[in-house]
């Protein structure tokens, strides 16, 4: 069974992930926070990391930061990551939309929030047959 | 802020010496061939060629100058460049009087130019000092000549050399170009000043409305991201016992849920409308660039004829075949589109069309004719006014559709707002709405 690491900070978000993927029969591990998921990004080695963009009250874009992390290691940069887009950011003043930023962003796909059970198991299917992240070789684009 | 003043009046004063260069050598030329005054002109020549010749090396040195904008000492630099240049033109100024008549000469009150222009662009007390250099050297000139010290040169025909060497007459003369002199100082000083103050008022309001601009933005996304995302949350959490992830439910049980997810969801929709449009209105201008409209147009047809399909609802496009490039924020643009089309689909009955046209204003460039037209509902003359207000909704919409945020086209019209374009909407009821663009 595939396995999937989801690095979220609201509790409620995860569970509802949670329940989804398991009926998908993922197993499926969890972090509250960047730091913890990297432990765990370590220790467990998943197949699909499921990424939130915004931690903590004050929002700060530590996704970003993480996927950016990630893709330093060379074992780790293989994993695709599938980011949750928290606020819909359709203006650029506001910081980055999956629109125009995508292809400054080493993650492989993007799902809105509130996240439609079907189409996170679409995403998450998908993103598991293509096996290696395509920022594996991040900065370089091409794999 | 102070450097580029500066960097502005310099270069707008080396201007002002070019003309009067041309200035004298025109005064020159008409004394002697007009009015046939005998006067020493080659000293007038030698004066107004000097006068260009030094003007053309205070250019080069202006240009200099700029380049180095951002050195420490600039400002200090500048100061003292404008200082030597006028006390150059008072020089200047003497000179040419001195030999085109002295105290005869009804251009004295030049230097009252040359007083306005130093007030303008240099220190209160500068100004002063310049003022008394001016009535030095113009003292200098007619006790000297009055002494006989050096000659004076009279203008025949102007005034008779009586009263020339009357000393009451000088000093009368003499006194009123000093208080003349002073008083422009002191006034234009005055003015100059109260300007300056009520420049760094405004650059200070203008400082602190870009800071509250800015923790306006940051109290947006604060709170876009924590409604937002508990309202996605709780949505996550009915959809999946709705669709049955978490064991069978009962029938009633299914539909209380569905209910307040459909609820939620227009919660969301709603926060998600008024956050764009603070959003938009936070900001004075959104990044743009150009891209191509006719594409634009293509794909949120695209992404919408789903949404026509469930309704049996066909979407019309027509649009010239090749068009230009648009000048824009692209994002904004699409949503404006999309809030039109989809109020175009949702009050507009089951079989009916949407459409929309699109035109080449030909007279400007990157200026389009945008039409969107339904088959709808219609609204009530005596709501067209109104619609674009935020939270109005005409009544005959709330009768279609239950809910609306009643923010889909203040949105369209603050986007237009930012690329100055205008909206405008024509309506008979039960025979459908066009909304006219451009």
């Amino acid at each position: 069974m595939e396995k999937i690491l989801i690095i979220e900070d609201d509790v409620d978000m995860i569970e509802v992930m949670k329940v989804v993927l398991q009926k998908g029969n993922y197993v499926v591990i969890t972090a509250f926070d960047p730091e913890e998921g990297f432990q765990k990004i370590k220790e467990e080695k998943p197949d699909l990391l499921i990424l939130d963009v915004m931690f903590g009250s004050e929002q700060k874009t530590k996704g970003f930061d993480f996927a950016y992390k990630m893709k330093q290691d060379k074992e780790l940069a293989k994993i695709p990551i599938l980011m949750i887009t928290a606020v819909n950011i359709k203006y650029p003043q506001f910081g980055f939309s999956p629109e125009t930023d995508k292809e400054y962003l080493p993650v492989d796909d993007f799902i809105d929030k509130p996240v439609q059970p079907e189409a996170l198991l679409k995403k998450v299917e998908e993103l598991l047959k293509q096996k290696v992240s395509k920022w594996a070789n991040w900065p370089d684009k091409k794999t | 802020m102070i450097e580029k003043e500066l960097r502005q009046r310099l270069d707008w004063f080396i201007k002002l010496r070019w003309l009067a260069g041309i200035g004298v050598l025109l005064a020159i030329l008409i004394s002697k061939f007009l009015l046939k005054i005998t006067l020493p002109y080659n000293f007038l020549y030698i004066g107004g060629i000097t006068l260009f010749l030094y003007n053309f090396i205070f250019y080069l040195y202006q240009q200099k100058l700029k380049q180095k904008i951002d050195s420490k000492n600039w400002v200090r630099e500048a100061n003292l460049f404008a200082n030597v240049q006028i006390s150059i033109d008072l020089g200047m100024l003497t000179y040419l009087i001195h030999f085109s008549g002295g105290i005869e000469n009804p251009f004295i009150f030049y230097f009252v130019f040359h007083m306005v222009i130093a007030s303008i662009l240099l220190s209160n007390k500068a100004a002063y000092l310049q003022s008394t250099l001016a009535v030095i050297l113009f003292g200098l000139v007619i006790i000297f000549e009055h002494l006989k010290i050096i000659p004076h040169y009279h203008l025949t025909g102007f005034i008779s050399e009586e009263y020339i060497f009357n000393r009451k007459y000088l000093f009368g003369i003499y006194t009123s170009f000093i208080s003349t002199l002073y008083l422009v100082v002191y006034m234009a000083t005055s003015i100059v000043n109260k300007l300056r103050m009520r420049e760094e008022e405004l650059a200070l309001a203008n400082e602190r409305l870009a800071e509250q601009d800015r923790l306006k933005s940051r109290y947006v996304l604060t709170v876009s991201h924590d409604i937002q995302s508990s309202l996605s949350t709780i949505q996550n959490c009915l959809k999946v016992v709705l669709v049955g992830l978490t064991g069978e439910l009962s029938e009633k049980s299914k539909e209380m849920i569905a209910r307040a997810e459909q609820k939620t969801l227009y919660l969301l929709s709603f926060v998600k409308d008024l956050l764009n449009l603070s959003r938009i209105k936070a900001v004075k201008e959104l990044e743009k660039s150009k891209f191509s409209l006719k594409e634009t147009i293509i794909k949120v047809i695209e992404d919408l004829k789903q949404k026509a399909e469930e309704k049996k609802i066909t979407l019309e496009l027509e649009i010239p075949e090749n068009s230009c490039l648009f000048y824009g924020n692209k994002e904004a643009i699409e949503e404006l589109l999309i809030n039109l089309i989809i109020n175009g689909i949702k009050y507009t009955p089951w079989g009916g069309k949407v459409g929309i046209k699109m035109k080449k204003i030909e007279e400007k460039e990157g200026c389009f004719h945008l039409c969107v037209w339904d088959t709808g509902i219609g609204i009530p003359k005596q709501d067209l006014s109104k619609i674009f207000d935020e939270f109005y909704r005409s009544k005959n919409a709330e009768s279609m559709e239950k809910e609306g945020t009643g923010l889909g086209l203040p949105i369209v019209k603050e986007i237009l707002k930012v690329h100055n374009g205008e909206i405008w909407v024509e309506s008979e009821i039960g025979k459908g709405t066009s909304f006219f663009l451009h």
